[in-house]
């Protein structure tokens, strides 16, 4: 018999979707959507209905799943993207909101708004199967690239809980900014940031140390933030005033603000490192940022709402 | 009582009970008004912060610190301009040649308008038809954040609230503009 793990990466290395220019899976919050987004050829190729309120999303490094938090439907869909469909709906707490994915593919990590805990589901019997408690309304969540560690903020806490993966340990709780939300792992997991949505900052933070190295002032709201590795830049998303900060990581200042399109809150660098993805709750729009001109090169449109929070382009 | 506040009223009492609760989503409003006067006459009208105080028929007095600069704040008062409940706002983006500014809310009584980490954003443009587009468009959350929100502190009264806000300004910055020929 075929490890259930082995079917679906076998049927996904037989699909053309495995192989093809990456897709950005942009959960719509108005719609109870899902766009995807073909980013070779720049347009939205389909529209998924998921659940209530759509907020969260981790797309699996070989795109062989997708999963997407429905905080208002209390559930988490799961969709294959090989047929674009959800193939199952799986209840989790009270208000699931962020996601993220162990890079083996197994499990998936949900943390609740209103529980104050995470989820941790078996993405092979697609159940829940322990839950962790964490601080007050948990909000990002990545895993490091070996799936060692998972990170969480507190929003309400105003830090980074640090936990090993074996056992869902905590190892160790960082004060942040005010409001800690979006938290991204750089590439060689030696940094983590924070977006602190009540005092305009972003706060770096070394893995090793677990200290924070850095404070970085950045506009209204920021939400999210991604790295683009070989120009050593951080480029975080500002909510209220449709901008996105570009951060010179060398240096740890701003060296640009870019207009985008309304109230921009997931952003992820496009594989092969060229583009920026932004999505546009407002804009109902995915703008991409040229990594060499720092400027929009395009804009893709999506649905109502677009929020994408969480790692949502893949093959990656 | 200004016709704002009782529309806001009559919203609160039609709100049915609903049995679901809601997470943690945020709202969108945007309207707009199409006005028979080029952008540039439209904008003459909108273009100050503290310009609400003649297109808002619910503001009877604005008080502002900072002119049309990033930061400037603004203090409404709303139906008397002495002892009428306040909103405080921030200007966060101005851009005179777009025509748009977008502001936020950085402190309101919830009993006044029931919204919470609202921004807005009004802004001016052609219509292609020799006249002016004006749309005032915003997003915020409902006061109550928990997963059972009270009545009066939930999605369907702070979209109510905004949408008769928005409704009543462009309705007025509409006579204003045409009014007057």
């Amino acid at each position: 018999m075929i490890h259930p793990k082995a079917a679906v990466l076998t049927a996904c290395l037989l699909s053309s979707h495995c192989l093809a220019a990456p897709f950005a899976y942009v959960t719509n919050q108005g719609d109870n959507t899902v766009s995807v987004v073909d980013l070779a050829r720049n347009k939205s190729i389909a529209t998924i209905t998921v659940g209530e309120k759509p907020a969260g999303v981790a797309v699996a490094a070989d795109n062989s799943r997708a999963y997407v938090t429905n905080p208002v439907g209390r559930s988490v869909s799961v969709i294959d993207p090989a047929i674009q469909k959800v193939i199952a709906t799986i209840p989790v707490g009270s208000g699931p909101l962020g996601i993220a994915l162990h890079p083996s593919g197994n499990p998936l990590l949900v943390a609740d708004w209103y529980d104050d805990k995470i989820f941790v589901i078996d993405t092979a019997r697609l159940a829940v199967i322990k839950t962790f408690p964490t601080g007050k309304s948990p909000s990002g969540i990545a895993f490091d690239s070996k799936g060692t560690r998972v990170y969480v903020t507190n929003r309400d806490d105003n830090n980074l809980a640090v936990f090993d993966t074996k056992n869902y340990k905590q190892l160790a709780l960082i004060a942040t900014g005010k409001a800690p939300f979006g938290v991204t792992v750089s590439p060689d997991d030696k940094t983590l940031y924070t977006a602190n949505v009540q005092n305009n900052s972003v706060s770096i933070i070394d893995a090793a140390t677990l200290k924070v190295t850095a404070t970085v002032g950045v506009q209204e709201f920021p939400y999210a933030s991604a790295v683009d590795p070989a120009h050593q830049r951080l480029f975080v998303t500002n909510q209220h005033v449709d901008t996105v900060s570009v951060i010179d990581l060398k240096t740890n200042h701003v060296i640009k603000t870019l207009d985008v399109s309304g109230y921009p809150e997931g952003i992820m660098l496009e594989p092969g490192g060229k583009r920026i993805a932004v999505a546009n709750w407002f804009g109902d729009q995915l703008d991409m940022i040229d990594t060499e001109t720092l400027e929009i090169a395009r804009s893709i449109k999506t649905g109502n709402g677009s929020r994408a929070f969480g790692l949502f382009i893949a093959p990656r | 009582m200004s016709k704002i506040l009782k529309s806001l009223a009559v919203v609160l009492l039609l709100t049915p009970a609903l049995a679901l609760a809601h997470g943690p989503s945020r709202l969108k409003v945007e309207k707009s008004v199409e006005v028979n006067v080029p952008p540039a006459k439209a904008w003459a009208l909108l273009k100050d912060f503290c310009a609400i105080e003649k297109w808002h028929p619910a503001v009877a007095k604005c008080t502002g610190n900072g002119g049309n600069e990033i930061g400037a704040t603004r203090q409404l008062r709303l139906n008397d301009p002495n002892t009428g409940p306040t909103i405080d706002e921030k200007l966060l983006k101005y851009d005179d040649a777009k025509m748009s500014y977008k502001y936020m809310i950085t402190k309101v009584d919830p009993a006044v308008v029931p919204v919470s980490n609202y921004a807005s954003e009004i802004h001016v443009e052609d219509d292609g038809k020799g006249g002016s587009k004006i749309t005032w468009k915003g997003g915020f959350y409902r006061v109550d954040q928990t997963n059972n929100p009270k009545k009066g502190q939930d999605d369907e009264a702070a979209t109510g609230a905004i949408n008769g806000i928005y409704d009543g300004g462009l309705a007025k910055i509409k006579t204003l503009l045409e009014g007057g020929k």
